[in-house]
């Protein structure tokens, strides 16, 4: 790490290791995928000999989550998220490191712990879409030798929570990509997991559902005190549920700390927000900070941290301002920002 | 004419990009078109090996070695008029993805043709090979190449364009029904019978060898088999390229028309 | 949990129960589908019988074979197609589109045998049209060679098509599982029916190293020939026996294959 990230390497002591009801050390996993070359005779040669590549896409990746936590994995596309998450659910064998969840080795796939975790993914669905719902919630209950009452039990929890009301007895194949995606979660909580794995759960659902997922997930992690690993790429998802993220890059874990306590490292700014009442006073602001945005009588500043108040102070004495506010930067800027400055430096390093 | 020459060629280069793509997948349905004709020639050397002479109906006679030459050649030319468009059409309407298609301002049987062009050319390298193997074994007793021979080049390109275009035309019944797998079958057993693919049309019962020969089913399958076989006289050669024309003709007419009132029916469905 | 796991056959039992009943569900959706397949296996039947009687038109015995014999073996072919189009056709297909998806994972994050799961998830029931053409053709064609069914002979039947749709699942799942090393490959069934193809006609009219190849290499010859026969009353009891070591065999090594494939998906093998 350079100058630009201090101290980002260096993990948060967190509660005791001890504790913890998953442990990831040294986590890697390296694919060997096959070159195909393009072209008629290329392609030929490479019938006989194969040219492979390793693409490491998580590596050495070390962090715990205690008991009813919610974590919120960040990363780009490519970063290593859902490959760590299939390791985890034990769809795939790391080629090296080790993981525990709950005491179990995930990838030796025991029927005790495929029976206590789950896997939602946002782009694929295990339910059958010629059935309505119900029926492949029936198929699951079969499967996961739920009894029957607490089948019920969760059943009708998991409607009241997620509003499922009718969707059930519909066909899948004409619910809304939302409505499809609360039959997915609850299909996917009836056996009541301990361990929740969500990947990318609100992707391309609209703004609504995604509030509505948002809750209820944070309202079935504080009823059964389920631990939840979460990828989104909405940052409003990680903000609302997950005090604590996951940063990885690269398959490098970059952060594992407070999503606060992130921000300020990263971004010691703060963002003022201003309305002006002439157009000459909005680029005179230039001289107070940085300028983000300048638009007709409207203006946004960037300022360090700890001048907030002084700098504040000077605009109020000195520009004709109408309104005034001072905003955190927005967490998508934050982590652009980290991983930005990780690929150059990155590069650098590899 | 260039615009349509640039049209093709490069559709043939996305079709060619496409078949490397899945060149095993392609190769196992190129093979596929080999196994028919295959089973078809056991049975009859069989029949002939039985009666201990050579099979005759009417002018017309089959010995073992007559039979390794129809079926051979029939496979070869079977497969370079090949088309699969009424499975590959049908799909397309259910699942939606023709709708694209239909944005464009060239129809849809232009890229579709070039596929399958492209297919039969990168297929025909593997199955020459193949097919060189089979003659060997197979023994088949092939006139000396000729006129004849010459003369079902142009009558198997008028083969393949035309049952290309009556493919196309039974696909498009797809608008109305996604569900053609009687229609294709119905095709299939018109096409195994009066094309000659499962018995040469002279050996069929009476009725049927009359009729087939005033069929498209003939003029797509068999009749260039038996042109470059040396079994049709010039005259008969040139007057079934004269109904091959016939029938494309009317094929083609009849293509526009349902596509027409089909896209029609698409459109008003609003799929 | 808090009641004991069931018995385990017995829980895989309620688990083929309760995927065959969602199976025939989703099914009701393609109602249409029925009469389509029964008029598309009739059409079907119509040119197979067609060609045959073309060829018996010109004589009255293909190696062996008399024209109302090789109609048995037409028969039990249709049969059983019906039945693997039924019972195994749907679910290996399936399986290729999981893994070209990627929902394959949902199989194998269940709490249950995976090669289970994929292998019996799914039941076509509108096939069931093939097989009920053929299971018709199967008692005409036998009562037209005038010989009685007794239940000996009926047990042998069923056991060997079972046997012979075990091959058949065999060799699919072989090539299934091919495609978690290839994707691309999705079409590779095609290699299942083009040897399942030869198999409608008797194995004799194929040349000498075809024949060794449909007897040792491909077990067609198990497939239809062996069930025919013992419809016909006429198969030796080592010859039950060879036909459902061979099944037993082959799935034995289908399984292997599918493990180790599947360690290979995990990356396990790696």
């Amino acid at each position: 790490m350079n100058s630009t990230l201090p101290s980002l390497a260096a993990h948060e002591t967190r509660a005791d290791h001890a504790s913890a009801i998953v442990h990831i050390h040294a986590l890697s996993k390296t694919y060997r995928v096959h070159e195909r070359p393009a072209g008629l005779g290329a392609s030929l040669v490479s019938l006989v000999r194969r040219t492979f590549k390793e693409v490491r896409a998580v590596s050495d990746v070390t962090f715990d989550i205690q008991p009813g936590e919610i974590v919120g994995f960040l990363g780009p596309n490519g970063a290593g998220k859902t490959t760590t998450l299939k390791m985890l659910a034990g769809l795939l064998h790391p080629t090296s490191g080790d993981a525990t969840v709950m005491g179990f080795s995930p990838w030796r796939r025991e029927t005790d712990y495929l029976r206590s975790i789950s896997l939602v993914m946002g782009n694929r669905n295990q339910l059958n879409w010629d059935i309505p719902a119900m029926d492949s919630f029936l198929v699951n209950q079969v499967i996961y030798q739920i009894p029957k009452r607490e089948f019920r039990e969760t059943l009708d929890e998991l409607v009241e929570l997620l509003d499922l009301g009718d969707l059930l007895t519909k066909p899948v194949r004409g619910l809304s990509l939302g409505e499809r995606m609360k039959c997915e979660l609850a299909a996917a909580l009836l056996h009541r997991p301990k361990v929740l794995f969500l990947d990318e759960p609100t992707l391309g659902v609209d703004v609504t559902m995604q509030g509505r997922i948002r809750r209820f997930v944070g309202d079935y992690n504080r009823r059964t005190g389920a631990t939840v690993l979460l990828t989104s790429h909405y940052m409003a998802d990680v903000t609302a549920l997950c005090k604590r993220v996951v940063v990885i890059h690269r398959g490098r874990l970059l952060y594992d700390g407070d999503l606060e306590a992130l921000a300020d490292r990263i971004m010691p700014f703060k963002v003022i927000r201003l309305d002006v009442q002439e157009q000459a006073a909005a680029e005179r602001l230039a001289l107070y900070g940085e300028a983000v945005e300048v638009t007709g009588l409207k203006a946004s500043l960037r300022v360090p941290r700890a001048d907030t108040p002084a700098i504040v102070g000077r605009i109020l004495a000195e520009v004709p301002v109408l309104d005034l506010t001072v905003e955190d930067p927005p967490i998508e800027d934050v982590i652009d920002l980290l991983f930005n400055a990780t690929d150059s430096d990155g590069s650098a390093q590899s | 004419m260039r615009y349509w020459l640039e049209v093709y060629r490069i559709n043939l280069r996305v079709a060619w990009a496409m078949l490397m793509q899945y060149r095993f997948a392609v190769l196992i349905w190129a093979v596929w078109g080999f196994v028919g004709p295959l089973v078809s020639l056991a049975v009859w050397s069989a029949a002939a090996q039985a009666r201990g002479s050579d099979v005759a109906a009417g002018a017309q006679t089959f010995s073992r070695g007559d039979f390794a030459a129809y079926f051979l050649v029939y496979m070869i030319f079977s497969h370079l008029t090949m088309s699969w468009d009424a499975f590959e059409f049908a799909y397309r309407v259910r699942t939606g993805s023709l709708s694209p298609q239909l944005l464009r301002p060239i129809h849809p049987i232009h890229a579709d043709a070039s596929y399958n062009i492209g297919f039969k050319v990168i297929t025909s390298i593997v199955l020459l090979p193949v097919w060189v193997v089979l003659f060997l074994v197979l023994h088949p007793a092939m006139p000396a190449p000729g006129i004849h021979l010459a003369l079902s080049v142009p009558a198997l390109v008028l083969a393949a364009v035309t049952r290309y275009v009556w493919q196309y035309a039974l696909a498009t019944i797809a608008f109305w029904t996604t569900r053609v797998d009687a229609i294709n079958q119905f095709y299939f057993v018109l096409d195994s019978f009066l094309a000659g693919r499962i018995a040469p049309i002279a050996l069929m019962p009476g009725a049927i060898a009359v009729i087939a020969r005033f069929t498209p089913f003939w003029y797509m399958g068999a009749f260039p088999v038996e042109l470059a076989l040396g079994r049709l006289s010039i005259d008969r050669a040139l007057s079934g390229m004269a109904l091959q024309a016939v029938w494309l003709i009317i094929g083609v007419i009849v293509f526009r028309l349902i596509w027409a009132s089909g896209v029609k029916q698409y459109s008003a469905v609003g799929a | 949990m808090n009641t004991a796991p069931a018995r385990s056959w017995t829980r895989y039992l309620r688990m083929l129960a309760v995927f065959y009943r969602t199976s025939i569900q989703a099914d009701m959706e393609y109602r249409v589908d029925f009469f389509a397949r029964v008029i598309a296996s009739l059409l079907g039947l119509l040119t197979t019988v067609g060609s045959l009687a073309i060829a018996y038109g010109y004589t009255d015995n293909l190696k062996g074979w008399t024209f109302a014999q090789a109609m048995v073996l037409l028969a039990v072919y249709y049969l059983m197609d019906g039945l693997i189009e039924m019972f195994v056709g749907p679910n290996m297909r399936q399986i290729t589109s999981q893994v070209r998806e990627g929902t394959l994972d949902f199989i194998l994050l269940k709490p249950v045998n995976a090669q289970f799961m994929a292998s019996f998830r799914l039941l076509n029931i509108w096939r069931a049209a093939n097989a009920l053409v053929g299971l018709g053709l199967s008692v005409y064609t036998i009562s037209r060679l005038s010989v009685t069914m007794g239940w000996a002979q009926a047990i042998a039947f069923a056991l060997t098509l079972l046997a012979g749709m075990a091959i058949v699942y065999a060799f699919w799942l072989v090539l299934v599982t091919l495609t978690f090393w290839f994707v691309r490959v999705d079409n590779i069934e095609q290699i299942v029916w083009q040897a399942f193809e030869t198999g409608r006609y008797p194995v004799e009219i194929y040349p000498g190293w075809l024949r060794g190849t449909l007897t040792y290499l491909i077990p067609v010859v198990f497939i239809i020939t062996v069930p025919a026969t013992a419809l016909a009353g006429r198969l030796s009891g080592p010859m039950l026996a060879a036909s459902l070591i061979v099944a037993a065999l082959l799935v034995a090594l289908a399984s292997a294959f599918w493990r180790f494939g599947l360690r290979s998906y995990t990356g396990a093998s790696a």
